[in-house]
């Protein structure tokens, strides 16, 4: 019941974008519309992987970019910016994570809390002094310069994330290596690692869909079709005078195929961090 | 004895924890430098990333700053500021807001708990209810947006048609024309991208209580309501509260959801669109940045609270 | 695995009450410390600072062969590469172009610019971002630029602002009325209104004969297409939104505010649906093709999207019609989309070749084929209606006569922000949250605001 629930919830949205991206624009626009299609078409799908598109010319107004290679490219432009954004929050998190968990030094506890403090600031209040830096530094464009920003803006929820996992592995196995004489890198490298394996899968989920629907930051930061990531090439599919429902329905529901599924291969490491021990 | 969670907060009283039972002199130097050794990623980027434009926009705050009308930047120290908490928008923004907040955090809270429950028991399919609950979260705005709309348009919308062929309502409702009702709306629709993340948070909570307690609470013959009350809400209070920041930080930030249902309209606009529109539309950096640093400190103020308020019980 | 395996040394610290103030004054160091030095650093490297606007002449003599430059259009206005390939073969001058959404143009532009760099050697210029932009010194005036067989050619009032030029247009539009013919021979009306009592009369006829279709659709969300709306109900109301001083024209007893209740009115009436308040200018278009409204505001290119049969259910019923006015046709504005060459541009000879290809007549003609725009060229839109290639073409073509400027002496530069709040006040008023007089008392005190008078 709960289950039938969670799902009609998640998923009740979800499952209309499959319905509209199967749908023509004419059913989607009729009055009163049509939830299931009238005639089933995969023309959105197509136009989007490539194969035939209606040929002449385009109604007035509607979306005329080479949608096919447009659309394929910015789904591997997003890839490669959150592959990178968490790879690097990755080894800022657990570094970060572990090192205000397990090591005593002055002003770690300043720092950590300036860190979450950060989660609070809103991504217009830095804008224009972000665009303004990474201008001068020529990072406009790259994938480089928008995984920094990505990874600004991730990381405090990810080291604080981290921490608390930290916190909660036990501590005896690393003592008794630190005791056996193995320096902190070593007891690290060997002891500590392997156990921090399900939270790193954990972050890396969290991390994947943080990033990959994020709008406002690339569209400023990636701008043009070498960077630009398939969130922001979803709102060029509409036109002057209208937009092509099944179309950006279709975009959302291929978009949502690689985090759903690395969340579905992460999912077991998820669990172990997320409730395994409660089964 | 020491039952805590996985979600811990960081207590500002307290130094941090893990080595202070061993004394050597040694070990706590190479602590320190392999501590900042460690940390100084994130700090370099924080500082440059974060605090540097932060700052930048504080400065710009306390200047006049509007290039459009070609004036030169004055000093005004603060009079961006009073000029912002005087303007009556302002005061309907934030109205606007708190109630987005409030209603948020109770649903997220509420049904946050509900899935996060629910998801804790194994049954079959559990793996893909799992990677069903996360979608909303990687959907790109605009996709959801899209969607939202065909879900609440009065005329042509999926909601409408359904109550009418269910015979639940006789008319077509204008979901978006009354304020109540259209904030309501477009919280729903927040707490829907915003619950995964929730949700997460809530499962390592959870993850943290020992299942021995609840063995022996059901040895004494506790109820699950009981269970629940006793056992489980305590020991998550400090995942509450994380849940409860990243709630306050992703609510006092809403925009797209009102953008998209309902426009700029005057009875649904929230803090952070006075924000934008202010620096963006108006192209008023001055009084954009007083309002963006504002905003910025409120969510710190409330952030506090919680973690304040829902810190770690004492056992 | 179980719990006892915990380390209890992490409760000992509750007792180390020296470490506890040692920390403390530690963190206020470190707080200070950090707060101080991004300060520092924030402040050497001097606030917001806006480009130098450049007003020196374009150099045409420059050799642009071999220069490449950066072209931003919406993603609607993609000109295909073959067309393209025309321009760098005719001019040595590569074309990178890149496109956005229309919604995010306005902000990609605005922050690049604020910051102090340049995103695009020709870019978009919508008429509505005219005053803001060129106020700001942000575009290249080319009122000098360009031949003036170029300039006459074209509506260009959208475009001043400053006393300058700062786009010239590329694609063409202005409002219009478009009918369900078969809504309308229903009801037993013959012809199109052309008056506003006419319109009223109609709107009752069409009310009756079917009570499925609304009679009307309007855009009334809070938002730009509302505002655009409103603006265009005045001036056929034979009124204006601004005096020559850029003072409000709209108060009680003027066009203004027969506009406004005109619009209310159709809302209590139930003319249009009360879902209008959720309408923009797309949505509410959606309304006509649908088929769910018979009679709508909207631009040349209406007939093109009723008669898409991939979208539309009612190919082969729409028609175009002149806006009505008070006693025969209504006064119209133009909604066109331009292209100006920013004031940071540093190949702005090659852009300037570029802005003259783009609006070229054989261009113009190309992008009517490929991408369906109106041609901005006021002798293209002749020839094609003279040859028949025009969907409504006489109809157009009797409807540009009508056009006037919106702002005769130019687009202020608090443009954006004006029509921002007067879309959020005419949903006010549509959802009767405030009533017309006291969205209008509010619409100009934002104008005064804003004009600083």
């Amino acid at each position: 019941m709960l289950v039938a629930f969670l799902l009609a919830w998640s998923l009740g949205p979800v499952v209309l974008g499959v319905l509209t991206s199967v749908s023509t624009q004419r059913d989607v626009a009729a009055t009163p519309t049509h939830l299931l299609p009238t005639a089933p078409t995969v023309t959105a799908f197509r136009s989007l992987l490539g194969g035939a598109r209606a040929a002449g010319p385009v109604a007035a107004g509607t979306v005329s970019v080479d949608e096919t290679q447009a659309f394929l490219r910015a789904v591997v432009n997003a890839g490669v910016s959150t592959g990178l954004t968490v790879l690097v929050v990755i080894a800022i998190a657990v570094t970060a994570g572990y090192a205000f968990s397990r090591l005593r030094f002055r002003g770690a506890r300043v720092v950590l809390v300036t860190a979450i403090a950060t989660l609070a600031v809103p991504v217009v209040a830095v804008l224009v002094p972000l665009f303004r830096m990474l201008a001068d530094a020529r990072l406009i464009d790259t994938q480089l310069g928008l995984v920094l920003v990505y990874s600004s803006a991730t990381a405090p929820l990810a080291v604080w994330l981290f921490y608390n996992y930290c916190q909660d592995v036990p501590f005896e196995p690393e003592e008794a290596a630190l005791l056996d004489g193995c320096n902190r890198w070593q007891a690290l490298r060997h002891v500590v690692l392997p156990q921090l394996v399900p939270g790193i899968a954990a972050l890396t989920a969290i991390v994947m869909l943080a990033v990959w629907g994020q709008f406002l930051i690339p569209l400023l930061f990636a701008p043009t079709s070498q960077t630009k990531p398939v969130s922001v090439l979803i709102t060029e599919f509409s036109g002057k005078h209208q937009t092509d429902y099944p179309l950006v329905a279709a975009a959302g529901v291929l978009a949502l195929v690689p985090p759903a599924l690395i969340a579905t291969v992460l999912n077991r490491s998820i669990r172990n961090m997320l409730g395994a021990t409660a089964l | 004895m020491t039952a805590e969670t996985r979600v811990q907060l960081p207590d500002p009283s307290l130094p941090p924890d893990g080595t202070t039972s061993r004394p050597q002199d040694w070990r706590a130097r190479s602590d320190r430098r392999l501590g900042w050794l460690l940390v100084s990623p994130l700090i370099l980027l924080l500082l440059g990333l974060v605090s540097y434009p932060l700052a930048d926009g504080a400065i710009t705050s306390l200047w006049t700053s509007d290039p459009v009308n070609g004036v030169p930047n004055r000093f005004v120290g603060l009079g961006n500021y009073r000029d912002v908490l005087a303007a009556p928008e302002t005061r309907a923004a934030l109205l606007h807001t708190f109630a987005y907040l409030a209603i948020a955090l109770v649903l997220e809270i509420v049904l946050g708990m509900v899935f996060a429950l629910t998801l804790r028991r194994p049954f079959r399919g559990r793996v893909l209810v799992f990677t069903a609950l996360v979608l909303p979260w990687a959907l790109p705005g605009v996709v959801s947006g899209l969607l939202w709309t065909r879900v609440f348009d009065t005329d042509n919308g999926v909601l409408n048609s359904l109550l009418l062929q269910l015979h639940v309502t006789s008319g077509r409702h204008a979901w978006l024309a009354s304020p109540l009702l259209s904030i309501l709306v477009i919280t729903v629709v927040h707490v829907w991208g915003v619950l995964p993340l929730t949700v997460l948070v809530l499962l390592s909570g959870l993850n943290g209580i020992p299942a021995d307690l609840y063995g022996a609470a059901a040895v004494d013959g506790a109820s699950r309501l009981r269970q629940f009350w006793h056992i489980t809400l305590p020991l998550l209070r400090p995942a509450v509260a994380v849940a409860l920041t990243t709630g306050t930080v992703a609510a006092l930030a809403i925009f797209d959801e009102i953008y998209v249902l309902n426009g700029t309209a005057l009875s649904t606009r929230s803090a952070m669109m006075q924000v934008y529109d202010t620096t963006f539309r108006q192209l008023d950096f001055g009084h954009g940045s007083a309002l963006s640093i504002l905003l910025t400190v409120v969510t710190i103020v409330l952030a506090a609270v919680w973690v304040v308020a829902f810190r770690r019980v004492a056992r | 695995m179980t719990r006892s395996f915990r380390n209890p040394a992490r409760c000992s610290f509750r007792a180390a009450a020296t470490a506890r103030s040692r920390s403390s004054r530690g963190r206020a160091v470190a707080v200070a410390g950090f707060v101080a030095a991004a300060l520092l650093v924030a402040a050497c490297s001097g606030g917001t600072g806006a480009p130098g606007s450049s007003t020196a002449p374009i150099n045409k003599g420059e050799p642009i062969r071999g220069q490449r430059i950066t072209v931003l259009l919406p993603s609607f206005a993609q000109i295909p590469k073959p067309l393209l390939a025309d321009f760098t073969r005719q001019t040595g001058v590569d074309v990178t172009l890149n496109s956005a959404s229309f919604d995010s143009l306005h902000q990609q532009l605005v922050t690049s610019f604020v910051a102090g760099n340049t995103i695009a050697d020709v870019s978009e210029v919508d008429w509505s971002w005219v005053g803001q932009f060129g106020h700001a010194g942000w575009y290249t005036p080319l009122e000098n630029e360009l031949p003036s067989a170029l300039l006459s050619d074209m509506q260009l009032a959208p475009f001043r602002s400053n006393g300058h030029l700062y786009a010239v247009p590329y694609s063409n539009d202005f409002r219009m009325a478009a009918y369900n013919t078969d809504a309308f021979r229903k009801a037993g009306i013959a012809a199109p209104p052309q008056t506003f009592d006419e319109l009223s009369a109609d709107m009752v006829k069409l009310q009756r004969a079917d009570p499925r279709v609304f009679p009307l659709t309007l855009p009334l969300s809070a938002g730009e297409g509302t505002a655009t709306q409103w603006y265009l109900l005045t001036l056929a109301m034979g009124g204006q939104v601004f005096d020559d001083k850029l003072q409000p024209a709209f108060g009680p007893g003027t066009a203004g505010e027969k506009a406004l209740q005109f619009e209310v009115d159709a809302v209590a009436r139930g003319w249009i649906s009360r879902g209008a308040v959720s309408n923009t200018n797309q949505t509410s278009d959606a309304r006509f093709t649908g088929g769910v409204a018979a009679y709508i505001f909207g631009g040349p290119d209406e007939l093109v999207v009723a008669d898409d049969p991939t979208s539309s259910q009612i190919v082969g019923k729409a028609q175009l019609a002149l806006v009505p006015g008070v006693s025969g046709p209504g006064a119209t504005f133009g909604l066109p989309e331009g292209i100006g060459i920013p004031a940071g541009s540093k190949h702005k000879a090659a852009a300037l070749a570029f802005v003259q290809w783009m609006t070229s007549p054989g261009v113009v003609t190309q992008l009517r084929d490929n991408l369906g725009v109106l041609p901005a060229r006021i002798s293209v839109l002749r020839q094609l209606t003279a040859a028949g290639k025009l969907k409504g073409g006489p109809v157009i073509q009797a409807e540009i006569p009508h056009i006037v400027p919106l702002f005769p002496q130019g687009a202020p530069a608090w443009y954006p922000k004006f029509s921002n709040e007067a879309g959020a006040l005419i949903n006010s008023a549509a959802k009767g949250d405030i009533s017309v007089a006291e969205a209008l008392k509010r619409m100009a005190a934002t104008a005064r605001r804003l004009s600083g008078t």
